[in-house]
């Protein structure tokens, strides 16, 4: 796959749509959503809690109980296979070998009983037998910067810390080499010194590998320093994609605008001065329209009852925002007899 | 001063031998720290470094193990009856978890109705001053909201009753441990801006605890910094941001992702974890992790040097330190 700037597309997300059975009834956490990530690159996928973007990549992955939700529409091609179309023993080949996960909360996904090196090791064997693992264990155990990799192999999780547990995670993610890691909060429940190894961790193995890398994060600081493309999700849907630079600098969607304005730098004397109103929706019973209506500062009529689609706003930026339709917005403005809402600001405030 | 800890210790027994504790943690070892009228001290740093000890120590949830805590120059340790009660009212918590610290069983005129109670407000004006409460911390129209119970109530909505019920006391002081750090971005800036107002109206002093620098930067009048149960630096915020006159300090800054993509800079990554408080290193306690570590900060407890404006940093180098990042001020 191709894309727009003749880079080869490694995932590319198509319409994608998912759906959740609850006792209150059907929720979609993830509703039609479309993204790429070219190889070797690094995307980050940015949105409040309850956004879908967790919900995304186990989508992609397919790591969700079947009994309650299901992938209902789109597709996921991955090196131009759609994953959603495979058999779950086929998927079991992908994950692991192919695409691999690394989550928030390293203690609940390493097993207790187990040395490290056997946890590694076993994600090695998965894919190609028993036969030196234990050798691949130690030697990515060391690619992601313990100390003493033969040692620490043979230490369960609880003797280690939580930035030593997160680089085993990651070591177990990354010894069969994957093509992409989706990263999920990798550095969510650790303190900023150590957020910052493992940062550099992650730009350094990508580097090594070539791996492309899907960031999910609340955290905007952290996809400025990582990603090159970021996607920003609100209540199930995408709101806006684009270079880094380019969303951070000039945000197309009124959502992107209030949350950077939101985000505050730890560089400069930065009184906070507003806050977007309200919460994120409730996905059981979201707004009609667009999703952010009833906290959108230029508000029209028209995003109240029409979804809007995903508009040009700049080179390689798209935003689901009626401001971005000429004619949207002079109907408004003919309808109401009125000047147009004023379009989004461009530029960050100072 | 309101509030003031005057070298504070509070050790924990570890372990346990037939004579007593095998070692004691040393959660929080000599820190000072006063918080004055209307002002906001903040209270930084990683897990483990003992800020949320201090915070509990100076709202007397824990006794000190040494040292002693002030309240407007009375120590509330030798404290009894009416002065304690007063203590009580005037030093009121905020903590991280709203969900944790609400009763799930109560409705939420109950809960405000209990600080209410407090302050001696009769029963029947109840309902109408925790109303009125509501209302100031933006829960309008409060009418909506005295009869909802905690899981009826956004993650934003529970930390602003959890703020209601710390003002119904009318307090002096509040102890914000982690106030906004569960919260989402947009709903952050919301409660931030809520503090802030409150903070102008009521005159408010608050001991701001908390692990995000960008936020205390915005909101802090001074800041200290905690390691290893020391406060290593303290300062006006501006002071301390502009001249990190502690390796450690800098180095937090530095990690600190900036959201914005054009910000290129040189990460100063700091090698290793925290170590244990039981076993703290000899000499600086931050020295296995210093990038600028000398000879003599592995044998010698650096002395607190004073590097002016009121700022203090608890390292051999602070005053050379500072002065470089002065001079590169002025060449800017």
């Amino acid at each position: 796959m191709t894309g727009l700037i003749g880079v080869t597309e490694l995932l590319v997300i198509d319409s994608l749509t998912t759906n959740i059975a609850t006792s209150l009834g059907a929720v979609t956490p993830v509703d039609d959503v479309s993204f790429a990530v070219p190889a070797g690159g690094a995307v980050g996928l940015v949105g409040e809690s309850g956004s879908g973007k967790s919900m995304t990549a186990f989508s992609i992955m397919r790591l969700f109980p079947t009994a309650v939700a299901r992938v209902a529409a789109g597709r996921v091609l991955f090196d131009g296979r759609d994953l959603i179309q495979l058999s779950e023993p086929e998927m079991r080949l992908i994950r692991g070998q192919q695409i691999a996960m690394v989550f928030q909360d390293p203690t609940t996904y390493l097993n207790p009983v187990l040395t490290v090196g056997e946890q590694v090791a076993e994600a090695w064997a998965m894919h190609h037998g028993w036969d030196g693992a234990w050798a691949r264990a130690v030697e990515a155990l060391g690619s992601v910067g313990l100390p003493d990799p033969g040692e620490t192999a043979k230490r369960h999780p609880h003797e280690l810390s939580g930035g030593m547990r997160q680089r085993a995670v990651i070591a177990q993610a990354i010894v069969c080499r994957p093509k992409l890691l989706i990263a999920d909060e990798p550095t969510t429940a650790l303190d900023v010194t150590i957020q910052a190894q493992i940062l550099d961790l992650l730009g350094r193995l990508r580097a090594e590998l070539g791996m492309a890398v899907l960031l999910i994060t609340h955290d905007l600081g952290v996809v400025a320093e990582m990603c090159e493309k970021v996607a920003v999700m609100y209540a199930g849907r995408l709101v806006e994609i684009g270079p880094a630079d380019q969303v951070f600098t000039s945000p197309a969607h009124p959502y992107t605008q209030g949350l950077l304005s939101s985000a505050i730098s730890v560089q400069q004397t930065q009184q906070i001065t507003r806050a977007m109103e309200g919460s994120v929706p409730d996905l059981r019973d979201p707004p009609p329209g667009c999703r952010f209506h009833p906290r959108c500062p230029f508000v029209m009529p028209t995003c109240r009852v029409e979804v809007p689609p995903m508009l040009a706003a700049g080179p390689q930026q798209t935003a689901a925002c009626w401001l971005h339709d000429r004619d949207v917005v002079a109907r408004e403005k003919s309808m109401q007899g009125q000047p147009a809402p004023r379009p989004p600001f461009r530029g960050r405030p100072v | 001063m309101i509030l003031e800890g005057r070298r504070l210790r509070r050790y924990y027994p570890w372990g346990r031998t037939l004579f007593g504790p095998r070692a004691w943690v040393k959660a929080v070892e000599d820190v000072s720290i006063g918080v004055g009228e209307g002002q906001t001290v903040a209270l930084v740093g990683e897990s483990g470094s003992g800020k949320t000890t201090t915070g509990r120590v100076l709202l007397g949830l824990e006794p000190p193990t040494d040292g002693e805590v002030f309240f407007r120059g009375a120590s509330i340790q030798r404290g009894r009856g009416d002065d304690a009660t007063r203590f009580r009212k005037a030093v009121q918590p905020v903590f991280q978890d709203s969900t944790a610290s609400l009763n799930p069983r109560k409705t939420v005129a109950h809960t405000v109705g209990l600080g209410l109670a407090a302050a001696g407000v009769s029963p029947r004006e109840h309902l109408r001053a925790a109303g009125r409460l509501l209302e100031e911390v933006g829960l309008e129209p409060a009418g909506s909201f005295l009869h909802r119970f905690p899981y009826q109530l956004s993650g934003g909505q529970r930390q602003r009753v959890n703020i209601a019920r710390a003002l119904a006391t009318s307090p002096e002081v509040i102890v914000a441990d982690e106030p906004v750090s569960a919260l989402d971005l947009s709903v952050r800036a919301q409660i931030l801006l809520l503090l802030l107002r409150l903070q102008r109206e009521r005159r408010l002093a608050y001991l701001f605890i908390s692990h995000d620098l960008a936020v205390v930067r915005s909101i802090a009048h001074r800041v200290a910094v905690m390691y290893l149960g020391r406060i290593v630096e303290e300062g006006p915020t501006e002071d301390v941001f502009r001249r990190p006159a502690h390796p450690y300090t800098e180095a937090l800054i530095s990690a600190t992702p900036v959201p914005d993509p054009r910000t290129k800079r040189e990460r100063i990554i700091l090698p290793g974890d925290v170590p244990s408080p039981l076993r703290p290193p000899s000499g600086c306690p931050f020295h296995p992790r210093c990038p600028a570590a000398q000879d003599v900060c592995k044998t010698t407890f650096p002395p607190v040097i004073d590097v002016g404006r009121q700022h203090v940093a608890v390292c051999h180098f602070a005053a050379e330190r500072a002065e470089r990042f002065s001079r590169m001020a002025g060449s800017n």
